[in-house]
């Protein structure tokens, strides 16, 4: 089982060795509104972003990337090391 | 800096994390102190389990503070599966009564002890 | 209906402005300094209603108190910093309206000081059981509005108008290090004293209590601005009366009494009691509302049920906080600690923590997503912002001048 809150603040870099930021969100797809009953909840993607506390408390990095969880390849401390490079992960607000 | 648009995606730690529960009643019956997620790496990551109370809280405090926490504020923890989750708006509404999900004891441990003061039962307005 | 409602908030906020450190602090800065410190009065003022609005907006659109929204987007860490902080002001500031409403009936009765705390703690114990939340919301800012009888005292004692206005012209402290340092800290507690961060706390709760929808946030906006508009021309009068009946005779207000004396100075025995009973609604208003916030604080923060229009069965937790923030401010007044200090104590920690608060209001207030059409507007962003960062810097400096004042003795 993983908490969830554990993962915020986590760095993410690519395995080419670009830093892509911290995690600041974590995603499900699905409207948050009215939705049916589920016996679980996917998380599909993290938010990684630079701006740290500033993206809970609402402001938005023009910058912050969507990294799908599939992607992650492992863990090297407080870090997620994830496929690819920087050019493979679409901005957030695309 | 931009505002993001509403798209079909949760935002978990803005809509989720740290926000008020509400029983069927509508009463509210905690915080979510924390998620739950089956799965790893490599592995699909699936929230399962939201957790209420003090022993989900304080392992979010630095070392220090969460042992004053936990001596202050106890060790209980109560899980509410997602599945008791109707609806996640301002508040998450869920599908059972507080006491049914076990959430809410302090209060009504308490609330039999205020029963011997006067008045205790009034509803003021 | 609404009209009423609305008449009825703004005098309740006006009566419910001014509390025992912002009476000190007036008329102690209006002896030492004259009509020089009126601007901050102005200043703090405009500053209160710009977070009341915002707080009572974000109640009324999203049914969420201060903490919900600390604990929402300041998440544990901050959040709890944020309401241990907040706690612990508002004890003292509860503990120092204890002290005034002691010192009073010690005034008019000679009774010994520590009976008088326990006797205050429970009437306010009593009170606060048996009455709905209405009911003292509007009985304790009703009759605060006795304390117009200070208005009243300005008009006769006709001040310098001309000095009046231009003590609402923001001017830097003059004179040697020592007064300008003096006055500097004079600034800071005034500053605070209006924007006492409770009020914020309070007037969400309030709105959350009687259930207020984004229909409200019209009245919100009106009860706001000229209910604190009158609250603060109040608090301005008393620092009038400081510099014109006070200063001459080169007093210091160091009790609540003083204040009952100049005004009966000017209007006799019927206005000492009107000031008397003005302050006593004003100190034990300000007293509850500080002890409920207390409650409504640490029970929105965790998620407890909480409120005054439940019965205190339903809301055990809630009902068991505001009782032992009620105690905890007693006992702290119990210990023969000098009142006047720990409002002045209340007063400058209130300013460090007020950051802490408005940041995420500001950045909730200012989301789209989450706010719709009530997001905030050109204006509420602008002064939302420029109090934000005038509240940190003044937070920065109040502890500095704290020390360096010898706490505002010179």
């Amino acid at each position: 089982m993983i908490r969830l809150s554990e993962l915020e603040g986590l760095r993410v870099v690519t395995e080419a060795g670009d830093k892509l930021g911290r995690i600041w969100e974590l995603q499900s797809p699905g409207l948050h509104r009215q939705e049916p009953r589920r016996e679980h909840r996917p998380v599909t993607q993290l938010v990684v972003g630079r701006l740290g506390l500033l993206e809970r408390l609402g402001w938005r990095e023009p910058r912050a990337v969507v990294v799908p969880w599939s992607s992650i390849l492992r863990q090297d401390g407080d870090a997620f090391v994830v496929r690819g490079n920087a050019a493979d992960y679409v901005n957030v607000n695309r | 800096m931009s505002t993001r648009k509403p798209r079909g995606e949760l935002d978990i730690y803005r809509r989720v994390l740290d926000h008020v529960l509400l029983d069927a009643d509508g009463l509210p019956c905690g915080i979510v102190d924390e998620i739950e997620a089956e799965g790893g790496l490599g592995e699909p990551l699936a929230i399962v389990t939201l957790l209420v109370g003090p022993a989900a809280w304080t392992r979010r405090l630095p070392a220090f503070f969460a042992i004053v926490a936990h001596l202050l504020a106890g060790s209980r923890i109560v899980r509410v599966p997602w599945s008791e989750v109707a609806e996640i708006g301002e508040q998450i509404r869920l599908c059972s009564s507080a006491v049914e999900l076990g959430l809410g004891v302090a209060d009504r441990r308490a609330g039999r002890w205020l029963a011997h003061l006067p008045l205790s039962e009034e509803h003021p307005e | 209906m609404q009209i009423l409602e609305i008449f009825l908030g703004i005098l309740t906020a006006m009566g419910g402005f001014v509390e025992v450190g912002e009476l000190t602090f007036m008329l102690n800065a209006g002896s030492k300094f004259d009509y020089r410190l009126l601007w901050v009065v102005a200043l703090g003022t405009i500053g209160i209603m710009v977070y009341g609005e915002i707080a009572g907006r974000i109640a009324a659109v999203r049914g969420q108190p201060v903490f919900n929204v600390v604990r929402e987007r300041a998440g544990i860490r901050l959040g709890l910093l944020t309401l241990v902080s907040a706690t612990l002001v508002c004890l003292l500031t509860c503990a120092a309206e204890i002290g005034g409403i002691a010192l009073l009936w010690q005034l008019m009765s000679g009774l010994p000081y520590r009976l008088l705390i326990a006797l205050a703690l429970a009437f306010l114990l009593v009170v606060v059981w048996c009455l709905p939340f209405k009911w003292i919301e509007r009985v304790f800012g009703l009759f605060g509005l006795f304390m117009v009888v200070f208005m009243v005292v300005v008009w006769m004692a006709h001040p310098d108008w001309g000095a009046v206005a231009a003590g609402f012209v923001p001017t830097l402290p003059e004179g040697p290090t020592d007064q300008r340092l003096l006055q500097s800290y004079y600034a800071v507690a005034l500053l605070s004293s209006v924007m006492l961060p409770y009020e914020t706390y309070f007037y969400a709760s309030g709105g959350i209590e009687d259930k207020w929808k984004a229909k409200d946030v019209p009245m919100n906006r009106v009860i706001v601005i000229i209910g604190f508009l009158l609250g603060g021309a109040l608090a301005g009068s008393i620092m009038i009366v400081g510099k014109s009946l006070l200063g001459p005779l080169q007093i210091e207000a160091q009790l609540p009494g003083t204040a009952a004396i100049v005004v009966a100075m000017k209007i006799g025995r019927v206005g000492m009691w009107c000031a008397l009973t003005g302050m006593f609604f004003a100190f034990a208003g300000a007293a509850i509302e500080t002890a409920l916030s207390c409650a409504y604080n640490i029970a929105q923060f965790f998620g407890w049920p909480y409120g005054k229009k439940r019965a205190p069965r339903t809301a055990s937790r809630f009902a068991l906080t505001w009782i032992a923030a009620f105690v905890l401010a007693a006992l702290i007044v119990l210990t023969g600690v000098d009142p006047i200090r720990v409002v002045e104590y209340s007063i400058v920690f209130s300013v460090v923590i007020l950051p802490l608060t408005y940041f995420p209001l500001m950045a909730l207030s200012r989301d789209r997503e989450v706010m719709g059409e009530h997001v905030n507007g050109v204006l509420a962003n602008t002064l939302g912002w420029f109090y934000f960062v005038l509240v940190c810097i003044v937070a920065a400096a109040a502890i500095p001048l704290l020390i360096l004042t010898h706490g505002g003795e010179g």
